[in-house]
């Protein structure tokens, strides 16, 4: 038949063609490039990417997939001009793998890999509006030079990349930064360049505070714009003083939300199984006297229970005397979303009308006050 | 056809839509297996369906098997919406299962052609916007060419390699990662 020398597939529609090549790995659909002139565009048009670790890489510990919703065609280069990454390893510590070391050893390997493909493929990362990593070990720099490329973001986050702590430098534009289990965060370098983003979101995941405040001056031009922040899993033994280096070094902060981590009796179980429970440092933190902060007007703190409550109120009384503008301030009981570990929704403190009366007494210091005080169970 | 008769036999007739081949040939469908077509939607939208569908880049051979992909997947929406209340959720499910193992049959079967005859119908699920289908029919190509080597595509497709030396080094350089 003529046919079965007819090069029929060429001939059909450039939006087929992708259609095609969308289903297959991406390592496949780009060696479709060689094919002829009429291939030769068509991987740089693929309205999405799917890219699988898998395919490249060691096997099937790691994923990786871009989005890009925004397509836009390019010519001669291999181009990303708008996007998401959203990178993770299922690699977890939390899995505890027999031996701890070997762990750290893969997530180290996960971030090489992760920087070679970053040095493979700059512009694409130049394009991208949010880049969320997990399950990964970062180096300082390798973060450095990420944020110094990805001047799209807009979106950041990183969960369990320990990490030096990334020098974050010109992320223009850049509304949300939030970071989770980061415990490696040492103290950044003086930066030199402004970072505009807005929110910054710190979990804790009831472990030790691994931001080690040292000099605000070092601080004040990352957080200048800062405005919202949003602190989870927080263990008060870890004191809630040096949090008040936020407070000095981010003068537009405007809301401040701290959720305490649940004081279950199964989280201090699961320590002792393992042999060992994890010491809660705190970071010490003095905020020089009469220091004031003009531009905070609301701070909730949630998760607050009966057994941590002094410690937590004696914070919350410095913060109100830091505060002049303060407007309201919530004590919540209830947990946003429930507790990791029991499952529990609210620590069942205050519940009394009697607690609720002392706790607004204590919070308020026995005087009339300029501000709202919300207490909720 | 349908004489002017009962009001039934009308009312089935106005949900029938004639759809009229490259080669002249008349196909009567139901409303809802035409819809699957996107294309076909927007006419009946638009009212332009009066005096059948021309659709010049069909021909009936080609006509004939979307068709049959359409009732068959268009009986499979039906059975969709209309079963659901009727049965528990565990005897739903297991007559789910069934008909979709069903369809993934005859799905399998049906593209079962030459590949001039697989060509042709990416090109008419293309034009009549038919999803499903197109889905279907590209995935048998990528199939095909899973993993192949570009030497072994250009074989199998008889795709005339009409790139310089120096362009085809150049893309392989481009996209090395593509090639290791």
């Amino acid at each position: 038949m003529l046919s079965d020398r007819e090069d029929l597939i060429s001939t059909l529609p450039s939006d087929v063609l992708l259609s095609i090549l969308e289903k297959l790995q991406l390592r496949d659909a780009a060696r479709a490039g060689v094919l002829s002139q009429r291939w030769r565009s068509l991987p740089h048009q693929l309205p999405r990417l799917a890219m699988d670790f898998n395919d490249f890489l060691l096997p099937a510990e790691a994923q990786l997939h871009v989005h890009r919703p925004r397509p836009q065609r390019s010519h001669g280069h291999w181009q990303v001009c708008a996007g998401e990454l959203d990178i993770s390893t299922t690699y977890d510590l939390d899995d505890r793998y027999d031996d701890g070391q070997h762990a750290g050893v893969v997530m180290l390997a996960y971030g090489r890999r992760f920087r070679t493909l970053f040095d493979g493929c700059p512009a694409a990362f130049g394009g991208l509006t949010r880049l969320a990593m997990k399950n990964m070990y970062l180096r300082g720099c390798d973060l450095d030079d990420v944020l110094t490329t990805c001047t799209m973001l807009e979106t950041m986050s990183l969960h369990d990349c320990d990490t030096g702590w990334p020098q974050l430098v010109s992320l223009p534009d850049a509304s949300v930064m939030s970071f989770g289990h980061v415990p490696r965060l040492a103290t950044p370098d003086p930066c030199q360049h402004c970072l505009r983003f807005t929110d910054l979101r710190l979990n804790f995941r009831g472990e030790n505070i691994w931001v080690k405040p040292e000099s605000p001056k070092r601080f004040t031009n990352m957080f200048c714009n800062l405005k919202h922040v949003k602190i989870r899993n927080l263990h008060e033994d870890c004191g809630l003083s040096w949090i008040s280096f936020l407070l000095q070094v981010s003068p537009c902060l405007k809301e401040l939300h701290i959720k305490l981590v649940c004081d279950c009796e199964c989280e201090i179980e699961e320590d002792n199984e393992d042999g060992f429970a994890t010491k809660k440092t705190n970071v010490p933190w003095e905020v020089a006297a009469g220091f004031k902060h003009y531009g905070l007007t609301r701070v909730t703190i949630m998760g607050l229970h009966s057994t941590g409550e002094s410690i937590a109120v004696a914070y919350i009384r410095r913060l109100v005397e830091a505060a002049v503008n303060l407007e309201e301030i919530r004590c919540v009981g209830k947990l946003d979303m429930p507790c990791d570990e029991c499952g529990a929704t609210g620590t069942g403190y205050p519940s009394t009308d009697q607690e609720k009366d002392s706790l607004r007494q204590r919070i308020s210091g026995g005087e009339p006050v300029p501000f709202k005080i919300c207490i909720q169970f | 056809m349908a004489s002017a008769g009962s009001g039934d036999e009308k009312a089935a007739a106005a949900a029938m839509i004639t759809l009229i081949s490259s080669d002249n040939e008349k196909f009567e469908v139901t409303e809802a297996t035409a819809t699957l077509s996107q294309t076909i939607r927007h006419m009946i939208e638009d009212g332009c369906t009066d005096g059948g569908v021309p659709l010049p880049n069909v021909t009936s051979k080609i006509l004939a098997r979307v068709i049959e992909y359409c009732k068959k997947h268009a009986t499979a929406a039906a059975g969709e919406e209309g079963s659901s209340s009727s049965f528990s959720d565990a005897a739903f499910l297991e007559v789910d299962r069934a008909f979709l193992e069903e369809l993934e049959e005859f799905d399998d079967a049906f593209l079962e052609v030459d590949r001039a005859t697989l060509f042709d119908l990416i090109l008419a699920a293309n034009y009549l916007d038919i999803k499903g289908l197109l889905n279907l029919t590209c995935q048998k190509v990528a199939d095909s060419v899973k993993g192949k080597t570009p030497e072994q595509i250009r074989e199998m497709y008889n795709i005339v390699n009409d790139l310089t030396p120096e362009e085809e080094a150049e893309i392989r350089r481009e996209t090395q990662w593509a090639f290791e």
